[in-house]
């Protein structure tokens, strides 16, 4: 074969057409990415509405998504209805507020003294790193002990969740400071002040941000556990007794609820890094 | 003129991790003019890295000497030595500015004198226009420029700089070695310089140490033959400079080679 023939002129709207193809290709990809990502869950729904209203599903336990869309709205319609989901959703974000309060707050100091001085990094290092694989709705029972059924305990086991993941990970992220932040305090003889607020807390901020975005899912999760156990009120009570009583409907209800607490967690964890680590994007 | 540094027989051990001792510099010593910049060259572990981090105060474990001088405890407004490091190491949580300022805050000084001080040398490493910017909007060299400023704004009576521009890339090396000599020429520091990069060292400084591989010590100490304000570029244009740049070559490739029969030998 010549070179002459690999080496033939091509026309300059070659290039051109090559370029507003593979842009015309770029949308098209995005376009029909979108569509999927919106489609695969219509299918699923769709795919429920049929199998139940087919009999292929027992309808007790999985009545079809609009069965299930009239009850919810037939239930969110009345003023008695709407005050008892209020109610239910006010209890567990109350629980949530304090536990999480307490447990980042305890956290986050603990986890930067830890970093800070040595002496109580060795006392209590090995202890916190024993408990931390604990599921910490195993030890429930002894909060109830401890704090009685109610707000309480249930607080109390949001609090400890909220606290092993903050600190353990405040702790890591102040003591693996990158070496050289220690070689610019130590060689421009920064004052201590300045070295923990200016230096090494901004420096731990990104493992101190993960460690509070951790925790608000962990409270989730242990807040709806603990109101299956032993509340009265809460989303985690209103689900367990709406499965009681089989009525589905409510039931899945409840869930949404946990999944719209979850999508606002997730909300919320995005905006603090933004604000607090801005340096930090990708 | 006085000698502003004069370090006697320094010498340096460590411990490794297995509680082995290794002796990093057994005996070295030099002087250093005001105003003056003295490379140290030497294969890498000669002590050369000790060496400076004894000078930055980040290695308080050593015998021997470091007379400064000047005795600093009545001035606080100044610091003893500030360090330009290898790697990136602005903050980057604070603007260039801050980053900067924060190079002062072991100092006494009043608000208006910092400011003043900050504005100066923005200035001088040409970074005025982006004193609000972030580092991570700012490309590998004019971070490290940050890093510059940050050391020149405490006016140190040493200014020391461990391999500045080693991690930058080849082009904005050459850019950089006529910056550093541009702002060096308007300050007229005390420089160290450490590097392994010959054609750097004999295009930045006044005198060149060449360090025996471990354990360091002083294998040869010579002038640059070069007037000290000529720049880079032009210092490179002269015969001179590939003569002096092949005999220290050939002094540093004599210590390395040594090490690698040392390390292989059993």
């Amino acid at each position: 074969m010549s070179h002459v023939e690999a080496l033939a002129p091509r026309p300059a709207a070659d290039d051109e057409a090559y370029v507003a193809k593979t842009l015309r290709m770029r949308r098209l990809l995005s376009i029909r990415n979108l569509l999927l990502g919106i489609g695969f869950p219509i299918a699923l729904l769709l795919a429920w509405e049929v199998a139940a209203n087919f009999n292929l599903i027992d309808k007790r336990f999985f009545p079809s998504p609009s069965t299930i869309g009239a009850s919810i709205s037939a239930f969110l319609s009345t003023q008695s209805g709407r005050d008892l989901l209020a109610g239910h959703i006010n209890a567990t974000l109350l629980r949530i507020g304090i536990g999480y309060g307490i447990g980042a707050t305890a956290g986050v100091l603990l986890g930067v003294i830890m970093g800070l001085h040595g002496p109580t990094r060795a006392a209590i290092a090995p202890t916190l790193y024993a408990i931390f694989p604990l599921p910490k709705i195993a030890i429930y029972p002894l909060m109830i002990v401890i704090f009685g059924l109610g707000d309480a305990s249930s607080s109390a086991l949001v609090t400890l969740g909220v606290f092993f993941m903050t600190c353990i990970n405040t702790f890591s992220g102040v003591r693996y400071v990158d070496a050289i932040y220690h070689d610019v305090v130590n060689a421009f003889r920064f004052p201590p002040f300045v070295r923990w607020l200016r230096v090494f807390i901004p420096a731990a901020m990104p493992a101190i941000v993960t460690g509070l975005r951790l925790g608000l899912g962990q409270a989730l999760v242990l807040v709806v556990s603990a109101e299956f156990v032993s509340a009265d009120t809460g989303i985690g009570r209103f689900i367990w007794d709406s499965w009681q009583v089989l009525n589905v409907p409510r039931m899945f209800m409840g869930l949404a609820v946990v999944l719209a607490f979850a999508g606002i967690a997730a909300s919320v964890g995005n905006f603090a890094e933004k604000k607090l680590i801005p340096w930090n994007r990708r | 003129m006085s000698p502003s540094l004069r370090m006697s027989h320094l010498r340096k051990s460590y411990l490794t991790k297995e509680s082995a001792v290794v002796r990093a510099i057994s005996d070295l010593s030099f002087e250093l003019n005001a105003g003056e910049r003295l490379a140290i060259l030497g294969p890498s572990g000669c002590g050369k890295t000790s060496c400076l981090r004894i000078l930055a105060g980040l290695d308080e474990h050593y015998s021997g000497v470091i007379d400064w001088g000047i005795n600093l405890s009545q001035d606080a407004s100044r610091l003893r030595s500030a360090t330009v490091f290898q790697g990136d190491s602005t903050l980057p949580w604070m603007n260039v500015e801050q980053n900067i300022a924060i190079g002062m805050s072991g100092l006494t000084l009043d608000t208006a004198s910092k400011r003043k001080r900050v504005e100066k040398y923005l200035d001088l490493v040409g970074l005025r226009d982006f004193a609000r910017v972030f580092p991570h909007e700012l490309s590998g060299g004019m971070r490290q420029r940050v890093a510059i400023a940050r050391a020149l704004v405490t006016e140190p009576l040493l200014l020391l700089m461990d391999e500045p521009l080693a991690a930058l890339d080849a082009q904005t090396r050459l850019v950089m070695q006529t910056e550093l000599h541009r702002i060096w020429a308007q300050t007229r520091s005390t420089v160290v310089y450490v590097t392994h990069d010959v054609d750097e060292a004999l295009s930045l400084c006044d005198r060149l140490l060449v360090m025996t591989a471990r354990p360091g010590q002083e294998k040869a100490m010579m002038g640059a033959a070069f007037d000290r304000v000529m720049e880079p570029l032009e210092r490179r244009s002269l015969p001179i400079f590939g003569q002096m740049q092949a005999k220290i070559w050939g002094l540093v490739a004599e210590e390395v080679g040594q090490k690698l029969t040392r390390e292989s030998a059993p």
